[in-house]
């Protein structure tokens, strides 16, 4: 049974896709990361698809699904290393990826996360709710 | 392409991005395509489990780049409102085919409750070149399409025809290992059929030997008093005879004399198959030989026409080294017979050295001589040939193959050449010395007494007759064992002959008492019996250190030699002149 790895990089953890994956492979992927989350109690997930040439509704779907899971797991998820084509065709299959923050390389997405695990830290103390927008986006 | 697997659209929508580029498409363009051909033909194998997708170029208007997947699942229900986008899947977000229908420049959908078929278009960028189809053919051959999953699954399918190849050959190597322990279980069975038939053809065979034993053992026991008793008149130990009586007495004693012999080939015979029969070696000279022969057969020449010549040649000094008396028996059986066959002429014995140490005897005559046809019959038991000559001599037709087998025996070979009318030779070629063989070793000097159990008058009386011109000793007759055991308490004789067949008691088992005894354990105790001893018997006998004496071989000349040569082993013989010449 193949997997696709996933590094632990202090609190994150990064997923470098680098072959095409196809709707087992993606669904082990994302059994994989919720079980690694629970058990290093990360904050922040990478998730590189600059090798993918093609995301259809379907993976998006799925990074879709993990970055809610993620999320529901206190970790917050970026998808990095997303070629243009991919952006444009997944917009116009009408695709959005809610609630799936993108960044365009691996260093601006760790920036992301490890930004916004500064800011939780901070609302803990201040218990202020407020968000940095810190140059990420949402598609 | 097929659609039977789930790794199968990730190679469907791998190749239509291949083609799209090759067909000049650009990045975006390939990346569209490869998206929309991954949403329909994912939606084709997940919800009709498999399909195929075929690529097509259209040249017809505006070049266009044409992909139909078919499947032959449901269809689709509510298609329209799929189309519509208003449709919201209940497992995705409902967007792929719509998102389809936006990435590409055309789609038709033809969906129905036999399958689905779509149809996915896409114009060539224009001012480019519209490839030809080989030329597409050739770039897509040089594109390595396989990915590792793709490998693998080759592989796997490999593995699992190779699997099946393997269990075909296991039920074979089972099936064929089934019929094999089949044909074994045959081949026992038939073996053991084979085993129960050698048992049977082994049981009759002993049973006939025990048989013929048996029978002859009757026969010969009154014929040998007959022929002794003859004997005793012709030497005129119990005074003189007329000339008439003598003659009649050999006849008496030669009719006798024929008959035993005859019992005796067939006696022999019987016992070298059932491989009884031991060889006594000794060293002698063929003149010794010679000489006993010319003995034996000077009183059988009856013809006169017929002359009987043992030939002095420069070889007779040659020592030989085997049976003596089974060499005379096979002479004795090729000079008889040719004297049988011969009306007038000669019979001529001589005896020849052959280059690989051997010894070569042939008798030739100038009888009646024997037809090709019946070389080989001549040979076999009771093999005998109809002939006017024939008739006028009797024979039990057992000295030929008698003689043959103790010539096997012997570690020699005989036969015949022969022309019918001219006469015959007979051959027999031995070797000079036999392998040796241990010999009985010879018994102790003793005290003077002999004691002979037996409980049959005449045997008694002859051995007595024989024992008194070779011994001094004093001779004890006991006529059963009862008796013997009362003239045991009184004396230890030097030598005891014993009868085995008696009607109270076995002489063996007799024998065996007295070995028991601290004072009888060396005593030399010779068994004189025509019983032919069984194989126990036999052992017993050795281990007893019992010495056998069968006292219906050959006539009263031959048995006298015999007690002699025992009685000369214990050095209570006087020395008498020797009486039997081999």
């Amino acid at each position: 049974m193949e997997h696709i790895p996933i590094l632990r990089m202090g609190s994150f953890l990064l997923i470098t896709v680098q072959v095409d994956m196809h709707d087992r492979l993606a669904l082990q992927l994302q059994d994989d990361l919720t079980e690694r989350i629970v058990q290093h109690g990360s904050h922040g997930v990478l998730i590189d698809i600059s090798a993918l040439e093609v995301v259809d509704s379907f993976i998006g779907r799925m990074l879709g699904n993990i970055a809610s899971m993620s999320r529901v797991l206190d970790a917050q998820t970026v998808v990095v290393g997303m070629r243009p084509a991919v952006a444009i065709t997944l917009v116009e299959l009408g695709m959005s990826l809610p609630g799936i923050r993108t960044a365009l390389t691996v260093e601006r997405g760790m920036e992301i996360l490890r930004g916004d695990v500064e800011n939780s830290m901070q609302e803990l103390e201040a218990e202020e709710p407020e968000r940095a927008a810190d140059g990420s986006s949402e598609v | 392409m097929n659609l039977s697997t789930e790794t199968d659209f990730l190679l469907a929508r791998q190749r239509a991005k291949q083609i799209a580029e090759v067909l000049g498409f650009e990045t975006q363009d390939q990346t569209r395509i490869a998206t929309a051909v991954s949403e329909i033909a994912r939606n084709a194998y997940e919800y009709a489990t498999s399909g195929v997708v075929e690529f097509y170029l259209e040249r017809e208007d505006q070049a266009a780049f044409r992909i139909v997947v078919k499947d032959k699942g449901k269809g689709i229900p509510r298609l329209d409102e799929i189309l519509d986008g208003n449709y919201i899947s209940a497992s995705g977000m409902g967007i792929g085919i719509g998102g389809s229908r936006r990435l590409m420049d055309d789609m038709h959908i033809a969906s129905s409750a036999s399958g689905t078929t779509v149809i996915l278009r896409k114009f060539l960028p224009r001012g480019v070149a519209v490839p030809t189809l080989k030329a597409v053919g050739e770039r897509l051959g040089s594109i390595a399409p396989q990915d590792l999953g793709t490998a693998a699954h080759t592989q796997n399918r490999e593995m699992v025809r190779l699997l099946n190849d393997l269990r075909e050959k296991e039920r074979e190597l089972s099936q064929l290992n089934q019929e094999l322990k089949e044909t074994n279980r045959g081949v026992m069975v038939l073996y053991s059929e084979l085993e129960d038939r050698a048992q049977e053809l082994q049981q009759a065979s002993e049973m006939k030997t025990r048989f013929i034993s048996g029978v002859t053992h009757e026969l010969r026991t009154p014929l040998n008093s007959i022929v002794s008793l003859a004997g005793l008149l012709i030497r005129r130990i119990d005074g003189e005879l007329t000339a008439e009586q003598e003659k009649q007495v050999l006849f008496i004693q030669r009719s006798a004399q024929n008959l035993t012999d005859m019992v005796n080939d067939l006696l022999d015979l019987a016992k070298i198959e059932a491989g009884k029969v031991t060889t006594r070696l000794s060293e002698f000279t063929i003149a010794e030989f010679f000489a006993a022969l010319r003995g034996m057969f000077r009183p059988l020449a009856t013809n006169e026409n017929v002359q009987l010549i043992i030939e002095e040649s420069p070889v007779v000094g040659t020592r030989l080294y085997t049976d003596e008396g089974k060499l005379a028996q096979i002479l004795r059986n090729f000079i008889s017979n040719a004297l049988k066959f011969t009306e007038r002429g000669k019979v001529h014995v001589s005896a020849a050295l052959v280059p690989n140490g051997g010894v070569r005897f042939s008798v030739r005559d100038t009888g009646i001589g024997i037809a090709d046809e019946n070389k080989e019959l001549v040979w076999q038991e009771w093999g005998q040939i109809e002939a006017d000559q024939r008739s006028r001599h009797k024979g039990s037709g057992l000295g030929l193959p008698l003689a043959r087998q103790l010539a096997t025996l012997l570690g020699g070979s005989t036969w015949l050449e022969s022309t019918l009318g001219e006469g015959s030779t007979f051959y027999v070629e031995i070797p000079t010395a036999v392998a040796a063989s241990s010999e009985p070793a010879p018994l102790s000097e003793s005290e003077q007494t002999i004691l002979m159990v037996d409980d049959d008058e005449v045997a008694r009386y002859i051995l007595r007759r024989n024992l008194v011109t070779l011994t001094s000793a004093r001779l004890l007759e006991a006529p059963s064992l009862v008796e013997a055991r009362r003239l045991l308490a009184t004396c230890t004789p030097s030598l005891i002959f014993l009868d085995i067949v008696m009607p109270e008691e076995n002489g063996l088992a007799f024998a065996e008492q007295l070995r028991m005894l601290p004072d009888m354990a060396d005593l030399p105790i010779v068994l004189l019996s025509s019983k032919i001893l069984s194989a126990e018997e036999q052992a017993l006998v050795e281990r007893h250190n019992l010495t056998y004496i069968n006292k219906d071989r050959g006539d009263a000349q031959d048995q006298h030699a015999a007690l002699e040569r025992v009685l000369l082993n214990l050095g209570l013989s006087d020395l008498h002149e020797r009486g039997g010449a081999h």
